[in-house]
C-alpha cells in the first residue's frame, strides 16, 4: 500500500516531529488516503519494477522515491502487536551524530557530508518482547573482616556467615531483535527504549520508513531473552548481598516462566559512511537518539595533528626556556 | 585545511605571542647583558690588577703570562679571576673577625682573608661583589703544621661550583705547586675557564627541567597522549541496568537471611624502624656578602 495526499497526490509520510501524517510536497497534515499496492513486484506509483528483499515489509521505490508498505507482510502471523513510532527526525539524528563525532579530531572531513546523509534511512526493526516470571534461590558463604591495633600487636578478626536468598522478579518486555540483517550486539546496545510510547500497531506509522518482518521465530529467539533475564536475576541477587569482604557462591538456581511474548517494531536510524572502500555503519535509536557506531580514523590527520602538537610543545618549551634565561 | 587551522587557532596564537614576547625580551636584555659584561659592568673595582704575588713565588715574566691568560679567561667566562699568594700566619688576622662570623678554625683562616680580599677590592665581572673567583695560596705553615689554600667563589661562580667541584679543582691544580707554582696557578685559571664555559654551553644548570632533552621527550609524550586520547572512536556503551526490565524496578525477596556462624582472630606483631638525614650550605663573609668556597691543605 502507499499513503497518498488527497490534496496533491504526493506521498504522505509519518513525521516524528509532529507525530502526524505529513505531505512533503504541499505541506498538508493528515491529508492521507490509503491506496492498495500492486504486490511485491511493481511500484503502484510509477510502475517501476521493485526488488523486494526476502524479509522487507516496507521500502522506498528507487525510481520515484515513494514509500511502500506490503500488506501481505503485515497480515496474519506477521501483524505486529505493537509499534514504537519514530520520535527523532532525520535532522535530529544527523545533529546528534554531528555532536558526537563531528568534533573528533581524527574523523575524516567527509563524515556527515551532504551526499552521505542523503542515503541515511529510518527502519523499523522487528523485535520480540518477552515477559518472564523469575524464581531464584541462592546460597553462599561470606566473610567480614575487622582489624585493630593495640600496642605493638595487630589483631584481625574474620567472621563467617551463611547467606541465603530466595527472590521473585517479574521481567517485562525484554527485547530481542528478530532481524537477521541486524547485528545482535548492536541492537542490544541501542536499548533501552521507553515503552510508554509503544502503541497498538497501525500501518500509517510505517510510511516514510523501511521495515522488516521477523526472520526468526519467537521460540527460537527465546533463549537470548532468557539469558538476559538470568544474568539480570543473578546480578539482582548479588546486589542484595552487601557488606562482605569475600563471598563464595555455593548454589544458585534460577527458573524462568514465560508469561508473554509480543511482536513489535522499534525505530532505528541507519547511517552508512563510506571511507576508503569500507562501510562504517552507525545505528541511532529512533526514540532516544542513542548512537552506536565507530568512526574511521583518518591517518593523514593523525600524523599531521600529532606532529603539530609535538612541534607546538617543542616551540613552547624552547621559548619558555629562553625567556627564563633572560628574565 | 580549514579544520586544521580552526583546531589549532588558539595554540598558534599563544605560541605566536610567546615568540614575540621572547624576541622582545631577548632584544632588550641582550643590550643589558652586553652592557653588564663589558668592562663598564663594574666601575667600582679598586684595582685592575689580578695577580697579587705577595709571597713572591712567580718571576715577573710568569706574572705577566698569568695576567694574559686571566684576561682571556675573564673574557670567556665573564667572571673576575684573582690569584693571591701570601706567606704569613692568618690566625691573628681571622681572630679580628670572630665577633662577626664566630670562631674560625685554623683551616678556615684563609677563607676569611680570601672573602675579605675579594669584597674589599669590590671584584665582580658584572657588578661590585658580583661574578668571580679568588684563589688564595698561603705558603706560611700554620701552627698545626699545614699550609692552607682557598678558592672563594661569588655570583655565577658560586652557583656553578659545588664543594666537590672546588675540592677537585684545588687538588688537581695544587699538585704541582711546591715545585712549579706558576704551573699550578695557571692550571687553576685554566680549569676555571673550562668549567665555567662548559656549564654555560651545556645549558643553564638551574633549569634542569628545561634541558633540551627533557623538552623533546616531554613534547613527544604530550603528542603521544594527544594521539591516543583522540584515537578512541567509540562503539557505544551499555545503558541498560539489571533493573531496566524488572516490573517496578525491584525484585521481591521471599527469603533474605545472613546467619552468623563463627569467627576467629589472628595476631601479628608490628615491626617499627627509624631513619635520619643531613645537609650543608653556603656562608657569608664579615661584610655580609654571600660566598661559596672550599679549601686545600698540604
Amino acid at each position: 500500500m502507499i499513503f497518498k495526499c488527497k490534496n496533491c497526490g504526493g506521498n504522505s509520510v509519518y513525521s516524528p516531529k509532529t507525530g502526524k501524517m505529513y505531505c512533503p510536497h504541499c505541506e498538508s497534515e493528515d491529508s492521507q488516503e490509503k491506496l492498495a499496492g500492486a504486490g511485491l513486484s511493481r511500484c503502484v506509483n510509477c510502475g517501476a519494477p521493485l526488488e523486494v528483499s526476502e524479509f522487507a515489509s516496507a521500502m522506498k521505490c528507487p525510481n520515484c522515491g515513494s514509500y511502500h508498505i506490503f500488506e501481505e507482510r503485515i497480515e496474519g502471523e506477521y501483524t505486529p502487536h505493537l509499534i514504537l513510532p519514530f520520535q527523532i527526525s532525520k535532522e535530529q539524528a544527523v545533529e546528534s551524530l554531528r555532536k558526537e563525532f563531528g568534533r573528533r579530531v581524527f574523523t575524516p572531513s567527509t563524515f556527515l557530508s551532504h551526499a552521505s546523509i542523503e542515503r541515511m534511512e529510518g527502519a523499523y526493526v522487528p523485535f520480540f518482547l518477552y515477559g518472564f516470571h523469575a524464581d531464584a534461590s541462592y546460597r553462599a558463604k561470606g566473610t567480614k573482616v575487622r582489624s585493630w591495633t593495640s600496642g605493638d600487636t595487630r589483631y584481625t578478626e574474620t567472621s563467617y556467615y551463611d547467606i541465603e536468598r530466595e527472590m521473585d522478579a517479574e521481567f517485562e518486555r525484554i527485547p530481542v531483535d528478530a532481524s537477521l540483517r541486524m547485528e545482535n550486539n548492536t541492537m542490544d546496545l541501542l536499548e533501552p527504549y521507553n515503552y510508554k510510547a509503544l502503541l497498538e500497531f497501525q500501518d500509517k506509522y510505517m510510511s516514510g520508513f523501511e521495515a522488516e518482518i521477523y526472520s526468526e521465530s519467537a521460540d527460537a529467539l527465546q533463549m537470548r531473552a532468557e539469558s538476559k533475564a538470568k544474568s539480570d536475576s543473578h546480578a539482582l541477587i548479588r546486589d542484595s548481598v552487601t557488606g562482605y569482604a569475600t563471598v563464595t557462591q555455593e548454589t544458585e538456581q534460577i527458573n524462568l516462566y514465560r508469561k508473554s511474548c509480543e511482536y513489535a517494531l522499534l525505530p532505528v536510524w541507519i547511517y552508512d559512511f563510506q571511507y576508503q572502500g569500507e562501510t562504517y555503519r552507525f545505528h541511532i535509536n529512533g526514540q532516544t537518539g542513542k548512537i552506536i557506531g565507530k568512526t574511521p580514523v583518518a591517518h593523514n590527520k593523525v600524523i599531521g595533528y600529532s606532529a603539530t602538537v609535538f612541534g607546538l610543545c617543542l616551540a613552547a618549551g624552547f621559548l619558555v626556556r629562553t625567556l627564563l634565561y633572560f628574565l | 585545511m580549514r579544520d586544521y587551522f580552526h583546531f589549532f587557532k588558539i595554540p598558534f596564537i599563544i605560541i605566536g605571542i610567546l615568540a614575540l614576547t621572547t624576541l622582545a625580551i631577548v632584544f632588550v636584555k641582550k643590550g643589558d647583558a652586553l652592557k653588564a659584561v663589558s668592562s663598564e659592568g663594574n666601575t667600582e673595582r679598586t684595582t685592575m690588577e689580578r695577580v697579587f704575588d705577595y709571597a713572591d713565588k712567580l718571576t715577573d715574566a710568569e706574572e705577566e703570562a698569568l695576567r694574559a691568560s686571566i684576561r682571556e679567561a675573564e673574557e670567556e667566562t665573564k667572571c673576575d679571576i684573582v690569584v693571591v699568594t701570601l706567606n704569613e700566619s692568618l690566625v691573628e688576622y681571622a681572630a679580628q673577625y670572630e665577633d662577626k662570623i664566630g670562631p674560625v678554625p685554623v683551616s678556615e683562616c684563609v677563607m676569611v682573608y680570601a672573602d675579605n680580599f675579594y669584597d674589599e677590592h669590590k671584584f665582580g665581572y658584572n657588578e661590585p661583589y658580583g661574578d668571580g673567583v679568588l684563589f688564595l695560596d698561603n705558603w706560611y705553615r700554620e701552627s698545626d703544621g699545614y699550609v692552607y689554600s682557598w678558592m672563594s667563589t661569588s655570583g655565577r661562580a658560586e652557583d656553578t661550583y659545588s664543594s666537590a667541584m672546588i675540592d677537585e679543582t684545588l687538588d688537581d691544580a695544587l699538585y704541582y705547586v711546591e715545585d712549579e707554582p706558576y704551573r699550578a696557578y695557571s692550571t687553576l685559571v685554566e680549569l676555571f675557564r673550562k668549567r665555567m664555559s662548559l656549564s654555560e654551553t651545556a645549558g643553564y644548570s638551574q633549569f634542569t627541567l628545561l634541558n633540551p632533552y627533557f623538552i623533546i621527550i616531554g613534547a613527544l609524550i604530550i603528542a603521544l597522549i594527544f594521539m591516543f586520547v583522540n584515537f578512541s572512536s567509540k562503539k557505544g556503551k551499555r545503558t541498560t541496568t539489571d533493573r531496566t526490565y524488572v516490573a517496578g524496578g525491584n525484585p521481591s525477596f521471599r527469603r533474605r537471611e545472613d546467619r552468623f556462624l563463627y569467627k576467629n582472630v589472628t595476631r601479628q606483631r608490628i615491626e617499627r624502624s627509624s631513619g635520619s638525614s643531613g645537609g650543608g650550605g653556603h656562608h657569608h663573609s664579615s661584610s655580609g656578602r654571600s660566598h661559596g668556597g672550599g679549601g686545600h691543605r698540604r
